[in-house]
Protein backbone atom coordinates (compact mmCIF):
# COMPACT_ATOMS: atom_id res chain seq x y z
CA UNK A 1 0.00 0.00 0.00
CA UNK A 2 1.40 3.35 -1.05
CA UNK A 3 1.38 6.38 1.27
CA UNK A 4 -0.72 9.41 0.43
CA UNK A 5 1.64 11.95 -1.08
CA UNK A 6 -0.49 15.02 -0.48
CA UNK A 7 -3.01 14.96 2.34
CA UNK A 8 -5.74 17.55 1.78
CA UNK A 9 -8.87 18.46 3.69
CA UNK A 10 -11.20 16.75 1.15
CA UNK A 11 -9.09 13.57 1.39
CA UNK A 12 -9.35 13.66 5.17
CA UNK A 13 -13.13 14.15 4.88
CA UNK A 14 -13.42 11.12 2.57
CA UNK A 15 -11.30 8.95 4.89
CA UNK A 16 -13.37 10.04 7.87
CA UNK A 17 -16.69 9.13 6.25
CA UNK A 18 -15.36 5.77 5.08
CA UNK A 19 -13.89 5.01 8.50
CA UNK A 20 -17.15 5.82 10.25
CA UNK A 21 -19.25 3.82 7.82
CA UNK A 22 -20.01 0.16 8.46
CA UNK A 23 -20.69 -0.63 4.83
CA UNK A 24 -19.36 0.40 1.42
CA UNK A 25 -20.42 3.89 0.41
CA UNK A 26 -21.60 4.95 -3.03
CA UNK A 27 -19.08 7.39 -4.53
CA UNK A 28 -21.66 10.10 -5.10
CA UNK A 29 -23.03 9.72 -1.57
CA UNK A 30 -19.48 10.35 -0.35
CA UNK A 31 -19.60 13.66 -2.19
CA UNK A 32 -22.89 14.47 -0.47
CA UNK A 33 -21.75 13.35 3.00
CA UNK A 34 -18.47 15.27 2.81
CA UNK A 35 -20.17 18.33 1.34
CA UNK A 36 -17.68 18.36 -1.51
CA UNK A 37 -18.29 18.60 -5.24
CA UNK A 38 -17.95 15.39 -7.26
CA UNK A 39 -15.11 17.12 -9.08
CA UNK A 40 -12.97 16.96 -5.94
CA UNK A 41 -14.17 13.52 -4.80
CA UNK A 42 -13.66 11.53 -8.03
CA UNK A 43 -9.88 12.12 -8.26
CA UNK A 44 -9.47 11.39 -4.54
CA UNK A 45 -11.28 8.07 -4.83
CA UNK A 46 -9.23 7.13 -7.90
CA UNK A 47 -5.97 7.94 -6.11
CA UNK A 48 -6.94 6.12 -2.91
CA UNK A 49 -8.05 3.08 -4.88
CA UNK A 50 -4.86 2.96 -6.95
CA UNK A 51 -2.81 3.36 -3.76
CA UNK A 52 -4.59 0.43 -2.10
CA UNK A 53 -6.25 2.41 0.69
CA UNK A 54 -9.78 1.72 -0.54
CA UNK A 55 -11.42 -0.85 -2.74
CA UNK A 56 -14.20 -0.11 -5.19
CA UNK A 57 -16.94 -2.60 -5.93
CA UNK A 58 -20.00 -2.59 -8.13
CA UNK A 59 -23.23 -2.42 -6.16
CA UNK A 60 -25.22 -5.65 -6.35
CA UNK A 61 -28.79 -4.41 -6.42
CA UNK A 62 -31.19 -6.44 -8.55
CA UNK A 63 -34.11 -4.11 -7.89
CA UNK A 64 -32.48 -1.06 -9.46
CA UNK A 65 -32.20 -0.93 -13.25
CA UNK A 66 -29.59 0.93 -15.27
CA UNK A 67 -25.84 1.31 -14.78
CA UNK A 68 -24.40 -0.13 -11.59
CA UNK A 69 -23.25 2.19 -8.84
CA UNK A 70 -19.67 2.00 -7.64
CA UNK A 71 -19.24 1.75 -3.89
CA UNK A 72 -16.07 2.22 -1.89
CA UNK A 73 -14.75 0.84 1.40
CA UNK A 74 -11.43 0.99 3.20
CA UNK A 75 -9.20 -2.04 2.91
CA UNK A 76 -8.00 -3.61 6.19
CA UNK A 77 -4.61 -1.91 5.91
CA UNK A 78 -6.31 1.23 4.64
CA UNK A 79 -8.53 1.39 7.72
CA UNK A 80 -5.49 1.17 10.03
CA UNK A 81 -3.62 3.82 8.08
CA UNK A 82 -6.69 6.03 7.82
CA UNK A 83 -7.22 5.91 11.60
CA UNK A 84 -3.58 6.83 12.21
CA UNK A 85 -3.71 9.57 9.56
CA UNK A 86 -6.87 11.10 10.99
CA UNK A 87 -5.44 10.99 14.53
CA UNK A 88 -2.35 12.88 13.35
CA UNK A 89 -4.47 15.33 11.37
CA UNK A 90 -6.81 15.99 14.28
CA UNK A 91 -3.89 16.45 16.67
CA UNK A 92 -2.43 19.09 14.36
CA UNK A 93 -5.80 20.77 14.09
CA UNK A 94 -6.22 20.89 17.89
CA UNK A 95 -2.72 22.22 18.58
CA UNK A 96 -3.37 25.91 17.66
CA UNK A 97 -6.52 25.87 19.83
CA UNK A 98 -4.56 24.57 22.84
CA UNK A 99 -2.21 27.54 22.53
CA UNK A 100 -4.93 30.14 22.77
CA UNK A 101 -5.58 29.82 26.56
CA UNK A 102 -1.85 30.24 27.14
CA UNK A 103 -1.91 33.35 24.98
CA UNK A 104 -4.88 34.58 26.89
CA UNK A 105 -3.11 34.07 30.25
CA UNK A 106 0.00 35.89 29.10
CA UNK B 1 -25.41 18.93 -25.47
CA UNK B 2 -26.15 17.30 -22.11
CA UNK B 3 -24.24 15.87 -19.19
CA UNK B 4 -24.49 12.29 -20.46
CA UNK B 5 -22.95 13.26 -23.80
CA UNK B 6 -20.08 14.94 -21.95
CA UNK B 7 -19.29 11.99 -19.66
CA UNK B 8 -19.43 9.63 -22.63
CA UNK B 9 -16.96 11.80 -24.56
CA UNK B 10 -14.69 12.11 -21.51
CA UNK B 11 -14.79 8.37 -20.82
CA UNK B 12 -13.72 7.73 -24.41
CA UNK B 13 -10.51 9.66 -23.71
CA UNK B 14 -9.61 7.43 -20.75
CA UNK B 15 -7.14 4.56 -21.10
CA UNK B 16 -8.88 1.40 -22.36
CA UNK B 17 -8.22 -0.37 -19.05
CA UNK B 18 -10.43 2.12 -17.15
CA UNK B 19 -12.81 3.37 -19.86
CA UNK B 20 -15.84 1.13 -19.30
CA UNK B 21 -15.52 1.30 -15.53
CA UNK B 22 -15.45 5.11 -15.42
CA UNK B 23 -18.30 5.41 -17.91
CA UNK B 24 -20.59 3.10 -15.94
CA UNK B 25 -19.75 4.87 -12.68
CA UNK B 26 -20.47 8.31 -14.13
CA UNK B 27 -23.68 7.14 -15.83
CA UNK B 28 -24.89 5.61 -12.56
CA UNK B 29 -24.08 8.85 -10.76
CA UNK B 30 -26.01 10.80 -13.39
CA UNK B 31 -28.97 8.46 -13.02
CA UNK B 32 -29.04 8.82 -9.23
CA UNK B 33 -27.73 12.33 -8.61
CA UNK B 34 -31.12 13.99 -8.29
CA UNK B 35 -32.13 11.75 -5.38
CA UNK B 36 -29.16 13.26 -3.51
CA UNK B 37 -30.00 16.77 -4.64
CA UNK B 38 -26.95 17.02 -6.89
CA UNK B 39 -27.41 18.60 -10.33
CA UNK B 40 -26.30 16.54 -13.38
CA UNK B 41 -24.00 19.36 -14.42
CA UNK B 42 -21.95 18.78 -11.27
CA UNK B 43 -21.37 15.19 -12.38
CA UNK B 44 -20.24 16.42 -15.80
CA UNK B 45 -17.94 19.00 -14.24
CA UNK B 46 -16.66 16.33 -11.84
CA UNK B 47 -15.88 14.08 -14.78
CA UNK B 48 -14.03 16.90 -16.54
CA UNK B 49 -11.99 17.67 -13.42
CA UNK B 50 -11.33 13.99 -12.81
CA UNK B 51 -10.18 13.50 -16.39
CA UNK B 52 -7.83 16.47 -16.21
CA UNK B 53 -6.63 16.00 -12.62
CA UNK B 54 -6.11 12.28 -12.47
CA UNK B 55 -5.52 9.80 -15.23
CA UNK B 56 -4.80 6.20 -14.33
CA UNK B 57 -1.56 4.81 -15.67
CA UNK B 58 -2.48 1.99 -18.05
CA UNK B 59 -0.07 -0.83 -18.73
CA UNK B 60 0.66 -2.41 -22.07
CA UNK B 61 1.19 -6.12 -22.72
CA UNK B 62 4.69 -5.89 -21.28
CA UNK B 63 3.53 -4.34 -18.02
CA UNK B 64 4.90 -0.92 -18.97
CA UNK B 65 3.07 2.18 -17.81
CA UNK B 66 2.19 4.98 -20.19
CA UNK B 67 4.74 7.17 -18.40
CA UNK B 68 7.49 4.58 -18.94
CA UNK B 69 6.59 4.30 -22.63
CA UNK B 70 6.78 8.08 -23.04
CA UNK B 71 10.13 8.15 -21.24
CA UNK B 72 11.51 5.41 -23.49
CA UNK B 73 10.24 7.24 -26.56
CA UNK B 74 11.96 10.43 -25.40
CA UNK B 75 15.22 8.55 -24.80
CA UNK B 76 14.91 7.09 -28.32
CA UNK B 77 14.43 10.56 -29.86
CA UNK B 78 17.39 12.03 -27.97
CA UNK B 79 19.59 9.03 -28.86
CA UNK B 80 18.66 9.34 -32.54
CA UNK B 81 19.44 13.07 -32.60
CA UNK B 82 22.72 12.50 -30.73
CA UNK B 83 23.75 9.68 -33.08
CA UNK B 84 22.91 11.84 -36.11
CA UNK B 85 24.93 14.73 -34.69
CA UNK B 86 27.93 12.45 -34.06
CA UNK B 87 27.66 10.97 -37.55
CA UNK B 88 27.55 14.45 -39.11
CA UNK B 89 30.47 15.61 -36.96
CA UNK B 90 32.62 12.56 -37.85
CA UNK B 91 31.89 12.52 -41.57
CA UNK B 92 31.77 16.26 -42.13
CA UNK B 93 29.10 18.25 -43.94
CA UNK B 94 28.87 21.39 -45.95
CA UNK B 95 26.32 24.09 -45.27
CA UNK B 96 26.10 26.57 -48.14
CA UNK B 97 24.18 29.81 -48.34
CA UNK B 98 23.39 31.19 -51.74
CA UNK B 99 21.10 34.18 -51.76
CA UNK B 100 17.92 33.10 -49.98
CA UNK B 101 18.72 29.43 -50.55
CA UNK B 102 20.35 27.43 -47.75
CA UNK B 103 21.43 23.90 -48.62
CA UNK B 104 23.00 21.09 -46.67
CA UNK B 105 25.44 18.77 -48.45
CA UNK B 106 26.07 15.28 -47.06
CA UNK B 107 29.39 13.46 -47.64
CA UNK B 108 27.73 10.99 -50.04
CA UNK B 109 26.83 13.83 -52.37
CA UNK B 110 23.18 14.23 -51.38
CA UNK B 111 22.08 17.84 -51.08
CA UNK B 112 18.92 19.06 -49.37
CA UNK B 113 17.47 22.55 -49.21
CA UNK B 114 17.04 23.51 -45.57
CA UNK B 115 14.24 26.09 -45.90
CA UNK B 116 11.63 23.78 -47.50
CA UNK B 117 12.39 21.17 -44.85
CA UNK B 118 11.73 23.73 -42.11
CA UNK B 119 8.57 24.89 -43.89
CA UNK B 120 7.17 21.35 -44.11
CA UNK B 121 8.08 20.71 -40.46
CA UNK B 122 6.36 23.98 -39.50
CA UNK B 123 3.19 23.04 -41.35
CA UNK B 124 3.11 19.61 -39.69
CA UNK B 125 3.67 21.05 -36.21
CA UNK B 126 1.08 23.76 -36.87
CA UNK B 127 -1.51 21.20 -38.00
CA UNK B 128 -0.89 19.10 -34.88
CA UNK B 129 -1.21 22.17 -32.65
CA UNK B 130 -4.46 23.17 -34.36
CA UNK B 131 -5.84 19.65 -33.87
CA UNK B 132 -4.99 19.60 -30.16
CA UNK B 133 -6.32 23.13 -29.78
CA UNK B 134 -9.62 22.26 -31.44
CA UNK B 135 -10.04 19.18 -29.21
CA UNK B 136 -9.31 21.19 -26.08
CA UNK B 137 -11.75 23.88 -27.17
CA UNK B 138 -14.53 21.35 -27.66
CA UNK B 139 -13.99 19.90 -24.19
CA UNK B 140 -13.95 23.42 -22.74
CA UNK B 141 -17.24 24.34 -24.45
CA UNK B 142 -18.79 21.05 -23.33
CA UNK B 143 -17.88 21.83 -19.72
CA UNK B 144 -19.16 25.40 -20.05
CA UNK B 145 -22.48 24.21 -21.48
CA UNK B 146 -22.84 21.74 -18.64
CA UNK B 147 -22.23 24.47 -16.10
CA UNK B 148 -24.85 26.74 -17.72
CA UNK B 149 -27.49 24.45 -19.27
CA UNK B 150 -30.03 27.27 -19.57
CA UNK B 151 -27.80 29.36 -21.78
CA UNK B 152 -29.11 27.64 -24.93
CA UNK B 153 -32.73 28.39 -24.09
Amino acid sequence: MEPIRRLTQPTVAVLRVLLESDEPVWGLRLAKLTGRAPGSIYPILARLEDSGWIVGEWEDDDERVGPRRRTYALTADGADRAAATLATWDAKAVRPASRSPRTAQA
Amino acid sequence: MNAEWIVRRLASTMPATHREERLEEWLADLAGCEELGIAPRHIAIGAVVSTLAYRPAPTNGYGMTEHTRHSLRLVLYVATIAASAVWVWVHGTHLSVSGSNVSFAFPGGAVIDVIPVFMVAGVVVGALAAGFGYRSLRLFHAAADAAHPDADA
